[in-house]
């Protein structure tokens, strides 16, 4: 291999150590044992009601953060020294690699990842008992229950996924990571996504916890409620970026145009979020109101139980895919049986205790707890349907042989309206009061935004080529959201109705939560705009082009200027030049840079696409292969889309998450996790 | 093309030998092309890696750099844009077969390319649409569309979501209509009684029933 030959010593960093790997495999088994202490002196502290056992459990939960930190620390070490004795550092990195990709490999692999996963878990977990105002017993309880899920992913990691496993004699080169996974966006998706997956182990151990305490006393759930909707909201803003991270890494590096296909393990991801994003809506009722206990106990066990779902499609092998670790039955089994004990236990004990469980205040069909009711509907409906898309054509080949697919066109027909609906839904909710509310006074609230979403829709109709219902609906839809959620805050502070200096104090006596929803709901218009304008007028060119040839996509003409072959750290690369310029000639043209790298390492070939900026719009240039054409001895197929408002797709997320964060930093949350940044 | 021809990514194993003998069962489509498509295909598994890297290597480093690949034949688009616009719409929702989960619209394999220009002279010949499909599941079967056949064994996939929202939107109705029958109107006898504390404000009326904005 071309690559052998080359400078192997160039490692700018420390030597490899086998003493630290040794250490970092001690400190992972020693994580282990922490958090098998941690669960046995929470439950005799929880039985014998001692404050210094439960006392004990919190301090075995910081050792156990702490020997995971070390572990992980240890296996960055490895990587960054590329040490190849380790297996784990034989099969995913190379001298070759920049030394971000090094480190970031070390999350790249089956077991490197399991790691990041653990220490997720168990800081989540020390950070849990930072967490203030819980009552003795819940406390221990949650604490206990954390630790034996800890506990359990520590004991699959080091029993049948040792990261830190040596191979004998150790090889001379690495086998690389697979370079599409080389890049920045995809360094950070995998730690924003397990914190995303990974913090609903908290939500999940404080629903056991709940089941197990009962109902302590007498505004017990509203109080509960406050303590796990900080969690479930952190929970959710990591993972709604880690998602947006990953679409739109998929967007520029997979080079097909696209940002999302349904994919499994897109769907595996997206299934906790839908239930995490319905335990949030729920979790608000149980606060404010103490109702929908039980159901609100139940979502917080289910984004955990979807988090541990994705982890074993992912991890087992049933499933292959882009992000599919190395198939090994015999770790699927053992993460079926995690899977199938935690989930099955605490829903069974869901099922003993529910029923007990007393509904809290009442409230009419028409009010701000019915509208939540009715997300929850919605949005459950909608995980169950993305949960029955990835699994049906696995249960339905191993029930009867038959081989299916199921993808874009049956989302489309099943997901997208029930969306729809719950969008033509959500801006009323905000403004109905609690307990009973005026359908039509909020009606009237909303006559203007609706009368403007409509315009818009109309709008879009007309300024759109070629013309299309749908998405001018859709259109409508998104501006709808935008203005619903513009309309919520200008009836809040008054604003037409109020002289200015009132309404400058309502607004800044508005909660952050309030701006946080506001945020939220907006962004989520935002992205439907972007979805919808984006895949109702992408236009697609591909043609072969010799030096100087032109490519016309939409209103945009591409033309190559030149190709050169340049050489990256660890790959070879065919670079296009090419100039993106409007057919009319308004704008102002630009260059841009699409590669087709062949990395040696791997033997693989990757795509680096040139992406145009062009306000909301994106042209989006890939390079082909090489090849001869009738017409000229050189060319090489360039494929152009055009992707209008496709900015929008992954900004309006991102609103999203920041309206999240607004919400973290509410007062009233911020109170329940008081001790929460210190420790993480 | 043998009619038993039903490839799932699990089936062979390593998708990257799969893929390869897959295509060459498939269709007759120039193995080499097969070979350098399947270099999209990321895999883990680095021995596999290291033989196409071989191979790789032979076809695409024999000289100082990147030199000529054999590559699969170019798309032609058909000269109608009528009939070209159907074939892509075609394109988005046909599964590449050796692919992973991606259409063939989207994928770069060989195989791919084959299944376009099949799918393009069926419709230059004026097939229709549903003709094309039925075609492509004659071929590979009900695995090649990305839209599931509606038949028995999948009635709970497609109707599932709308009978669980029906059933869910039901139970709402008849829990709501209960919770209005526990809350009906208060007896003329406790009615008095709350008009009587109200009078003495004894009772503060409940904040979260008043505005509909508290604030929180």
């Amino acid at each position: 291999m071309a690559a052998r030959g080359r400078r192997i010593d160039d490692t700018a960093c420390a030597e490899p150590s086998p003493v630290i790997v040794e250490f970092g495999a001690f400190a992972l088994i020693l994580a282990l044992m922490l958090s098998v202490l941690q669960t046995g002196l929470a439950a005799t502290g929880r039985w014998r009601r001692s404050p210094l056992l439960a006392g004990g459990a919190e301090g075995a939960a910081m050792g156990a953060a702490l020997a995971t930190a070390l572990a992980f620390g240890a296996l960055i070490f490895a990587f960054a020294t590329s040490d190849f004795s380790v297996a784990n550092v034989a099969n995913n990195s190379h001298t070759d690699k920049p030394m971000l990709y090094k480190v970031a490999a070390a999350w790249g692999s089956h077991e490197g990842s399991l790691v990041l996963w653990c220490l997720v878990m168990t800081g989540f977990g020390a950070a849990l008992t930072r967490a203030r105002g819980l009552p003795f017993g819940l406390k221990a309880s949650a604490v206990g229950v954390q630790g034996g899920l800890g506990a359990l992913f520590l004991a699959f990691a080091v029993f049948t996924s040792n990261p830190f496993a040596r191979i004998d004699p150790a090889p001379f080169q690495g086998m690389s990571l697979n370079p599409l996974l080389q890049d920045p966006a995809l360094a950070i998706h995998p730690p924003l996504l397990y914190a995303g997956y990974v913090g609903f182990s908290v939500t999940f151990s404080l629903a056991v916890a709940a089941l197990i305490e009962g109902k302590a006393f007498s505004g017990f759930w509203p109080a509960w409620g406050r303590w796990v909707r900080p969690w479930a909201l952190a929970s959710w803003v990591f993972l709604t970026a880690g998602i947006t991270l990953g679409a739109f890494w998929a967007y520029y590096e997979l080079g097909w145009g696209g940002w999302w296909f349904w994919d499994p393990v897109e769907n595996a991801s997206f299934m906790p979020w839908l239930a995490g994003t319905a335990l949030l809506h729920s979790a608000v009722v149980t606060e404010r109101r103490g109702a929908l206990a039980g159901w609100t106990v139940f979502l917080a066990l289910l984004a955990f139980t979807f988090s541990m779902l994705g982890a074993f499609l992912v991890r087992s092998g049933v499933l292959t895919s882009v992000h599919a670790f190395a198939v090994d039955p015999e770790r699927g089994l053992m993460l079926l049986g995690i899977l199938g004990f935690t989930a099955g236990s605490a829903f069974a004990l869901f099922a003993w205790r529910a029923p007990q469980l007393k509904g809290g205040g009442l409230f009419a069909p028409v009010s701000r707890e019915g509208a939540l009711v009715l997300n929850n509907l919605f949005l459950t409906v909608a995980a169950v349907t993305v949960l029955l898309g990835t699994l049906y054509p696995l249960i339905l080949e191993a029930a009867t042989g038959a081989t299916i697919s199921v993808g874009p066109p049956y989302f489309a027909l099943t997901f997208t309206p029930l969306m729809a609906v719950a969008f033509l839904i959500l801006p009323a909710g905000p403004l109905l009061a609690w307990k009973r509310g005026d359908l039509k006074g909020a009606m009237q609230r909303l006559a203007l935004a609706a009368a403007l979403a409509i315009a818009c829709g109309f709008v879009g109709w007309l300024a759109f080529e070629p013309k299309k219902a749908f998405a001018a609906a859709g259109l409508a839809v998104g501006a709808w959201l935008i203005l619903g959620a513009l309309a919520e805050v200008v009836e809040r502070v008054r604003l037409f109705r109020a002289p200015l200096a009132e309404v400058g104090r309502r607004a800044r006596g508005l909660p952050l939560g309030a701006w946080g929803m506001t945020l939220a709901h907006a962004g989520l218009g935002l992205f439907v705009l972007g979805a919808v304008v984006e895949t109702g007028f992408k236009v697609e060119a591909a043609a072969p082009l010799p030096i100087g040839g032109e490519v016309h996509a939409g209103r945009w003409v591409v033309t190559l200027d030149k190709v050169e072959i340049v050489e990256g750290p660890n790959y070879l690369a065919e670079r296009g030049t090419l100039t993106v310029a409007s057919t009319d000639g308004r704008a102002v043209p630009s260059t841009v840079t699409a590669e087709r790298r062949f990395f040696p390492a791997g033997g693989q070939t990757t795509t680096e696409v040139g992406l145009d900026f062009r306000g909301l719009d994106d042209v989006y240039v890939v390079m082909g292969e090489r090849r001869s054409t009738p017409e000229a001895a050189q060319a090489w197929t360039v494929r152009v889309y055009y992707n209008p408002w496709a900015r929008l797709i992954f900004l309006g997320p991102f609103v999203m998450a920041l309206g999240g964060v607004l919400s973290l930093f509410d007062r009233r949350l911020r109170l329940a996790v008081g001790g929460k940044r210190r420790a993480a | 093309m043998s009619s038993h021809f039903s490839v799932h990514p699990r089936e062979g194993g390593d998708p990257v030998l799969w893929a390869i003998s897959g295509a060459e069962r498939a269709l007759p489509v120039n193995p080499d092309a097969a070979v350098l498509a399947k270099t999209w295909v990321p895999t883990f598994a680095g021995m596999h890696g290291f033989i196409v890297a071989l191979v790789l290597a032979a076809l695409t480093l024999s000289g100082p750099a990147l030199a000529q690949e054999p590559a699969a034949p170019p798309d032609r688009p058909l000269a109608s844009p009528g009939q070209e616009a159907r074939a892509q719409a075609i394109f988005e929702v046909v599964r590449c077969v050796v692919c992973q989960h991606e259409a063939i619209a989207d994928s770069p394999a060989g195989i791919a390319g084959d299944m376009r220009r099949l799918i393009r002279e069926e419709i230059a010949t004026g097939a229709s649409d549903q003709a094309v499909k039925d075609d492509l599941v004659r071929r590979y079967g009900d695995y090649v569309l990305f839209t599931p056949p509606v038949r028995t064994g999948t009635w709970l996939l497609w109707f599932g979501p709308a009978l669980l929202a029906l059933i869910g939107g039901l139970a709402l109705f008849v829990f709501a209509r209960r919770k209005a029958v526990e809350t009906a109107l208060l007896s003329p006898e406790e009615e008095r009684r709350l008009a009587d504390l109200l009078q003495r404000e004894t009772v503060r009326p409940d904040p979260d029933a008043s505005a509909p904005h508290d604030g929180r």
